[in-house]
């Protein structure tokens, strides 16, 4: 079967790097065909904005076959995907979270756009940990002015180190702090510690025909007014306005096909509804299907051309895959009793956090781990969703009746839950491979994951916990879930922060990376990864705002290099 | 005289029930200790029309398990004058849905909520030599008080810590529940103010309580 029209650009996913690369791409003249293995999805129509708990089955608690509850914007998807398993190496744990629909995981993100720092490109040079990346944060600096200028991104310049300031006007202002949030920054004042407005993919001013925020509704919905960043409302519309972007769903790429060994002629799908495998062409393709699962699809396009995989003779696929450290505490304030009833809604996120304060106490020796985090929080008079009034019945010492209404009242709002994010350094056990003896509903081999954390990681978890301690008892809390300080314990299973980058890293030597700067395939040159498979390292920072910077470095390199011949 | 709990059918909200959909007899057998995989039968799938939802499910409980369970939440959440009681607002309903639904988290609570209001009715019989619906209001009370305690029975322990976590937590997240606990979001809005005058106010004198 001969396909009916010529592409010059094949993207295989339509999350944040594929989005991001359509929109470059088909803004430059290029012709471009997506496939996204999951189905079409309109946030405009699709949308529960203004649900109450009780109007969903079971108050829309999570349950497996929504994990993060019914109105959660994540299709035929969460820790398990139907018909698409994968497995984890014996004594390990990991867990990855997916979803099958058009924007992939932009459309329920926390959104939280953090800018990596000069340190974070350079971290093997610092303290001789890891690897560096082969570039620095100045070649990237102009594509994160760009991305938050077009995508929308709220927050302040504050000065702090290695936590870069964007270039003026490109913010939008950041929301006012709740109330709590003035509680919780006092708190670190006095532990001199700075809490500083958080940087968030929201609109706070309208933009390109989005409005602002209307300060109500879970953005993990999704967002029928376009206030915050998903790419079925921000990045797709205007590819798509080119007339250059055509997209598939329930198109599941699984092959990338060889011209000869250094060119790539294409890549295989299989079409969901039909079952039927069809082949499509173009001179470039890019993967943006996530990192592992771009991993996967290079690994098992393995043949005589290419006998360890596409893009891997340097057998670095799969390698160094990395999560964010993560643990959670939440407790109770007093304090917060005091305060009259009002309306917290907010950018349903956090509106003020705290970036990584240590890297000084660090360069002196005095912790015991050598990389930072930052933390985040929430809670105070959310949606009184079950999980929110929980905790309320379990403060409450009255059992039943009129006193205990009374209670519930009372501590609504005075509970909040803080949770460090930090970064993780590659490692040689943790990694993705093909499964050899497992296989999806289509006879494709699945991915199996070992993962070990390493002390860096659980020292440093403890001291995420021992942190968030200190603080509660300064705000006059009480630590209610959490208490654990051993990091070994504390830490967050692999996967569970659903930052999961790297496995195929980016660097200067084709002998061990499988990418160059450009996130372009040492091994055949007209092939691209956009997703965050070419991280080489995970800073503190959450990696979507920096998946999008890149991937637009890369888009624009992918346009020169066409235009002159060379792909 | 006692009055009967009217089951709560009419909610104004688009949650539907598909009464016709799932029968009983085609639910897995959810053996102890197996896990849901996504997209087990039974339950409403990984990809539900979210903007008109319904319940797969077949409601389980009995009219006489309702009953007692209505006295029971009634008893956790009664009508003191602010707001109403939690039967007054389909709460047995909503415990109903919940341990009929089939997901694993549920058939643990469907155990220990059936159990006890099997436990409270055998109670009833072997304490009070009567039925208990027919009890007296305060013997009810007394029942409450007791397996409340921290010297109670674990069946009996369990039921209520877990009913009185369902009952107010579902009471809660109802339109009733949100204007009760003084939930006032989910409005639109301009700009957000940030705290008035007055709250930051009791704050600072908060804080300063804290050293802060």
């Amino acid at each position: 079967m001969r396909q009916s029209r010529l592409y010059d650009v094949i993207i295989v996913g339509s999350g944040a790097g594929g989005g991001m690369s359509a929109y470059v791409l088909s803004k430059a003249g290029l012709k471009i065909l997506m496939l996204e293995a999951g189905r079409d999805y309109d946030p405009e129509e699709e949308t529960p904005m203004f649900e109450i708990p009780a109007d969903a089955p079971l108050r829309a608690v999570g349950t497996p076959d929504r994990p993060f509850g019914y109105y959660d914007a994540t299709i035929d998807g969460g820790w398990e995907v139907p018909d698409e398993p994968y497995t984890v190496a014996k004594g390990e744990k990991f867990k990855w979270w997916r979803s099958r629909m058009l924007g992939g995981r932009t459309n329920h993100w926390g959104r939280i756009s953090l800018r990596f720092g000069p340190y974070d490109f350079k971290p093997f040079s610092r303290d001789g940990l890891g690897f560096d990346w082969p570039i620095s944060y100045e070649d990237v600096a102009p594509y994160y002015d760009k991305t938050e200028t077009l995508i929308g991104v709220c927050g302040s310049n504050e000065g702090l180190e290695n936590t870069p300031d964007s270039s003026p006007g490109v913010l939008q202002p950041p929301p006012k702090p709740r109330a709590y949030e003035h509680l919780i920054k006092r708190g670190f004042d006095s532990m001199d510690i700075k809490a500083i407005p958080v940087r968030i993919a929201i609109l706070t001013k309208p933009l390109n025909g989005r409005s602002a925020c209307f300060y109500a509704t879970d953005c993990s919905r999704g967002c029928s007014i376009k206030a915050n960043f998903q790419t079925p409302t921000v990045l797709l519309p205007p590819a798509m306005e080119t007339g250059n972007l055509e997209i598939v769903t329930d198109a599941m790429v699984y092959k990338i096909d060889l011209a000869h060994k250094d060119k790539v002629r294409g890549v295989t799908y299989i079409d969901k509804k039909t079952g039927k495998h069809i082949s499509v062409e173009a001179k470039v393709v890019v993967l943006a299907a996530s990192a592992p699962a771009s991993s996967r699809i290079l690994l098992n396009s393995r043949s005589e051309l290419a006998p360890q995989g596409v893009a891997n003779s340097s057998g670095k696929v799969g390698r160094y895959l990395m999560d964010t450290v993560g643990t959670s505490i939440s407790a109770h304030f007093p304090a917060l009793e005091k305060l009259p009833a009002h309306n917290e809604d907010g950018i349903s996120r956090e509106h003020l956090y705290v970036p990584w304060w240590g890297y000084q106490m660090q360069a002196r020796g005095e912790l015991d781990f050598p990389r930072g985090y930052h933390i985040e929080w929430n809670g105070g008079r959310l949606m009184p969703e079950m999980r929110v009034i929980k905790p309320l019945v379990e403060i409450s010492d009255t059992a039943f009746g009129p006193e205990l209404k009374s209670d519930i009242r009372r501590t609504y709002g005075s509970v909040l839950g803080f949770s460090g994010r930090g970064e993780m350094i590659p490692n040689d056990d943790c990694y993705c491979e093909i499964d050899t003896q497992v296989k999806d509903k289509w006879g494709i081999p699945v991915l199996k994951f070992h993962w070990k954390w390493s002390q860096h990681e659980t020292r440093q978890a403890g001291h995420m916990r021992k942190t968030l301690h200190e603080l509660v008892e300064r705000m006059g809390g009480t630590v209610l879930t959490g208490k654990e300080t051993d990091g070994k314990k504390a830490i967050k299973e692999g996967g569970a922060i659903i930052h999961e980058i790297g496995s195929a890293r980016m660097g200067d030597d084709p002998a061990n990376s499988v990418l160059n700067q450009y996130c372009q395939a040492w091994d055949q040159k007209n092939l691209f990864i956009m997703d965050g498979a070419s991280f080489v390292s995970n800073p503190d920072k959450n990696p979507t705002l920096t998946i999008l910077a890149l991937a637009w470095r890369s888009s624009d390199y992918l346009v020169e290099q066409f235009r002159k011949g060379s792909l | 005289m006692s009055h009967h709990y009217i089951s709560w059918v009419d909610r104004r909200t688009t949650l539907k029930w598909l009464a016709a959909a799932a029968s009983v007899a085609t639910l897995p057998a959810l053996a102890t200790g197996a896990t849901w995989k996504i997209n087990d039968p039974g339950g409403y799938g990984s990809d539900p029309d979210i903007m008109n939802p319904t319940i797969p499910w077949q409601k389980m409980m009995t009219a006489r398990q309702l009953e007692i369970t209505a006295k029971m939440c009634d008893i956790i959440l009664p009508d003191d004058g602010k707001s109403p009681s939690a039967s007054a607002i389909g709460i047995p309903d909503f415990i109903d849905e919940w341990v009929s639904a089939p997901y694993p988290d549920q058939q643990k609570d469907k155990v220990i909520i059936l159990n006890g209001l099997r436990w409270l009715d055998d109670h009833a019989k072997s304490i009070f030599h009567s039925d208990y619906l027919a009890l007296k209001d305060e013997d009810r009370l007394a029942i409450c008080r007791n397996i409340s305690g921290p010297t109670a029975d674990k069946v009996p322990a369990t039921f209520f810590q877990r009913l009185r976590h369902l009952t107010v937590e579902a009471y809660y997240s109802t339109e009733t529940g949100l204007k009760d606990i003084g939930y006032m979001g989910n409005v639109p809005l301009e700009e957000f103010p940030g705290p008035s005058p007055e709250i930051l106010n009791i704050l600072e004198i908060e804080m300063k309580k804290l050293g802060l």
